[in-house]
């Protein structure tokens, strides 16, 4: 079938399209990015007291008579265990997961060529704004003692249910949308799409009656989570980054990708195997043998879909390198997609049985997740919301903004190569030392401490990057809004 | 039925069947545990954790303590945990029967705290078995870890109350050692979370054995 024929129903064309999304997702991104910020700020405080414990202490609560209630709440609230959580569940929820709504809002807009009606765009902006509040609600809820404990499910009861209802709406959208598109032909970006859009109320749901309603004891709520943020990670988030980079990659090089027709077969190999990958978060648990076997098997099996993408992705990119050379959106998306091979192969390797023993619990655990959550979906998000902003808004990213793009893709990329040879190193001491059980425990600490502050520089360029990007993101949007307003005035 | 319905059909397939096998089948497997009478002492085991316990694990968790402390023994094979002696064999599902939120933990920046509250025979001294912290000791730690010697504990000195003393003292004041005592007059005082905080780590035991796991004598 022929699917230009889209383009007529309801008479909306591209144009219309982005102008209908520029509200919803401008406040969206912005949001997002601000969220990224807060998140790097109070990791930062998080990681500072590992080595000084008591910069936020009390001691100084005794000594102020006046500020001694700001200081005690500033200590309650950003201990390091309740510092972490809320960084963790800021990033996921505030950063990783709003930001591929964003892009999987646009990109259904586009590959459906359907743009939400008046009506429609205000919807979107009330369950974006949900979204954001209850973002507000839960870390409020953290700071106040209210954590759920579960990591990267922190969010206390209440606040996780205003995430759920706000992302009913969101989620029903775009499901709506590809219902009514007429033309029945989808491509590989579509199928990741749909699936993650799918698969995360879902998999929320079931994370969310078993940690909150208590209704079993025991190690089921501890399995459910590592399930769930298996689910999260590989099937949510990562297929939205995969679903970005189908879609990218094409568009902006303006070449086919590579052996295109084996991605049918890595998109039911990934998500029939995605599903099974969380349970290797308990290796050596207190859970039944043959979960953790069949999880680490299923991990170690997610590389081959994991090449294959990377197959159809990156080949391309390699053989357009001068296009990828001058474009710094191809420069995030092309890391992005090369950190996904890496990423799939380091938690294969961090879940066999003997590494496991070693450099389970150790810092070794935060740069594998750093891997995922910054080298690759942030790099593809950063790259897709560059590509967007400027359909967006209608105009060409301001020269300033293309420029230190550049510059916030070196400390980014630097700076994540800093942080992670930190923690690998840190980790293997780390790890090594407590397995050593004749040497005490609080040595460990000593061992790994050199490597650990290589990981503090990582962390800091990755931060200096984070600001350099709000900057960039506040003045596309300001930029387009200023302009838009001297037009509104003219005509 | 269009390639959007299959689409559709595969995909909610992947997710049930990883549904059913990861959440479904062990929900019957460990869902369904009891706890199992000990043949020699007639005791449950594991024992039913008082509420103040169960209100103690809240307050784990809400503070994030398992983002440094694990609280899962690995076998033998499966790391150094038993030979650091912060377990006697390995940690199973029956084990955590009683808890709303097992607590597992993801990092060891401390020790594990799975057998907290257990006896240590290696620590006995004449007046009987000793556990290696009394609630004393914990309360110390926490409020003033500065004052336990080669600690690097965060401070948990919110959780408890620093107040004067009307009349006569009320008994409860945490003892700090010298250089560390509050001033004169007044008194530091546990908050009802602090005080199950330590009711729950003091709980913390799984010495005792169970058919899946046995204990080496
Ligand atoms: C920043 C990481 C960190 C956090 C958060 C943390 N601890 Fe610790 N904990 C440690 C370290 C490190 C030790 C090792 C001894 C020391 O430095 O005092 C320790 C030791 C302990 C011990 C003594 C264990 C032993 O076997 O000697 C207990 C009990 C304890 N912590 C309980 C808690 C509780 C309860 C919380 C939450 C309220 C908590 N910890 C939060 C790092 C942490």
């Amino acid at each position: 079938m022929n699917c230009s024929s889209d383009i007529q129903f309801e008479g909306c064309g591209e144009g219309n399209l982005d102008r209908s999304l520029q509200g919803p997702l401008s406040l969206l991104f912005l949001s997002a990015t601000l969220w990224l910020v807060v998140s790097s700020f109070i990791a930062a405080i998080a990681f500072w007291q590992l080595k000084f414990p008591g910069f936020i202490d009390y001691q100084c609560a005794i000594q102020n008579p006046y500020f001694g209630w700001f200081f005690d709440l500033i200590h309650q609230g950003l201990n390091y265990g309740r510092a972490v959580a809320a960084s963790k569940s800021i990033l996921i929820y505030g950063w990783l997961v709003q930001g591929f709504l964003g892009v999987a809002i646009w990109l259904t807009g586009h590959l459906t060529q359907k743009s939400p009606c008046k009506a429609g765009s205000y919807f979107l902006l009330g369950a974006i704004a949900l979204w954001n509040l209850g973002i507000l609600v839960g870390v409020v809820g953290i700071f106040s003692g209210e954590a759920s404990g579960f990591a990267g499910f922190d969010f206390p009861k209440y606040a996780s249910a205003i995430l759920f209802v706000a992302y009913a709406f969101i989620g029903l959208g775009i499901g709506m949308r590809f219902a009514m598109k007429r033309c029945t032909k989808s491509t590989p970006a579509e199928w990741y799409l749909l699936g993650a859009v799918f698969w995360f109320p879902w998999f929320f749901a079931v994370a969310y009656y078993f940690v909150f309603c208590k209704v079993v004891f025991g190690v089921m709520p501890a399995l459910v989570h590592a399930w769930y943020i298996g689910g999260l990670e590989v099937l949510v988030l990562g297929s939205l980054a995969i679903a970005a980079l189908y879609y990218w990659i094409p568009t902006l090089l303006g070449v086919a990708l590579n052996r295109v027709h084996s991605a049918k077969g890595a998109f039911w190999f990934f998500a029939f195997l995605g599903a099974w990958t969380g349970v290797r978060h308990l290796v050596g648990g207190p859970i039944p043998a043959w979960m953790i076997t069949s999880s680490v098997v299923a991990g170690v099996l997610l590389l081959i879909p994991a090449i294959m993408i990377a197959n159809h992705q990156m080949v391309p990119l390699w053989s357009h390198w001068c296009k990828v050379k001058s474009n710094p959106v191809l420069w995030y998306l092309a890391t992005g997609g090369i950190s996904f091979v890496v990423w799939v192969s380091l938690e294969a390797f961090l879940s066999l049985r003997g590494v496991s023993a070693a450099l389970r619990f150790s810092y070794f655990e935060m740069g594998v997740s750093a891997v995922l959550e910054y080298s690759f979906l942030s790099m593809v998000l950063f790259g897709s919301i560059y590509a967007i902003l400027p359909k967006l808004t209608g105009k060409e990213l301001p020269c300033c903004v293309t420029c230190c793009s550049k510059c916030q893709f070196w400390w980014g990329f630097c700076g994540i190569i800093t942080y992670f040879t930190g923690t690998f190193c840190a980790g293997v001491f780390m790890g090594l030392g407590i397995n050593f059980a004749p040497m005490a425990f609080v040595a460990t600490k000593n061992l790994a401490s050199p490597f650990f502050w290589l990981s503090v520089v990582g962390g800091a360029m990755v931060l200096f990057a984070n600001l350099i990007f709000v900057k960039n993101v506040a003045a596309t949007l300001l930029a387009a809004c200023c302009n838009s307003n001297k037009e509104g005035c003219c005509s | 039925m269009n390639g959007y319905g299959r689409l559709f059909v595969g995909i909610l397939a992947a997710f049930v069947l990883s549904w059913v096998a990861l959440i479904l089948v062990p929900l019957n497997q460990v869902g369904n545990l009891m706890p199992l009478e000990d043949q020699v002492t007639g005791d449950m085991n594991p024992p039913a954790l008082s509420g103040l316990a169960q209100r103690g694990s809240k307050v784990y968790a809400a503070n994030g303590c398992a983002s440094c402390h694990t609280q899962q023994i690995r076998s033998e094979s499966g790391g150094a945990d038993i030979a650091r002696q912060w377990g006697t064999r390995q940690t199973v599902a029956r084990d955590y029967l009683h808890q709303s939120n097992p607590n597992l933990g993801a990092m060891r920046l401390g020790p594990d705290l799975a057998n907290l509250g257990a006896d240590r025979p290696d620590l006995n001294t004449n007046s009987g078995p000793k556990k290696k912290y009394d609630a004393a000791s914990l309360h110390q730690l926490f409020y003033a870890p500065k004052s336990v010697s080669g600690s690097s504990h965060p401070s948990y000195s919110f959780l408890y109350e620093k107040r004067e003393i009307k009349g006569i003292p009320s008994g409860m004041g945490l003892s700090l050692p010298v250089g560390f005592e509050t001033e004169e007059g007044k008194e530091v005082i546990p908050s009802e979370d602090a005080k199950a905080l330590v009711a729950y780590l003091l709980s913390l035991n799984r010495t005792y054995a169970l058919p899946e796991a046995p204990v080496k004598p």
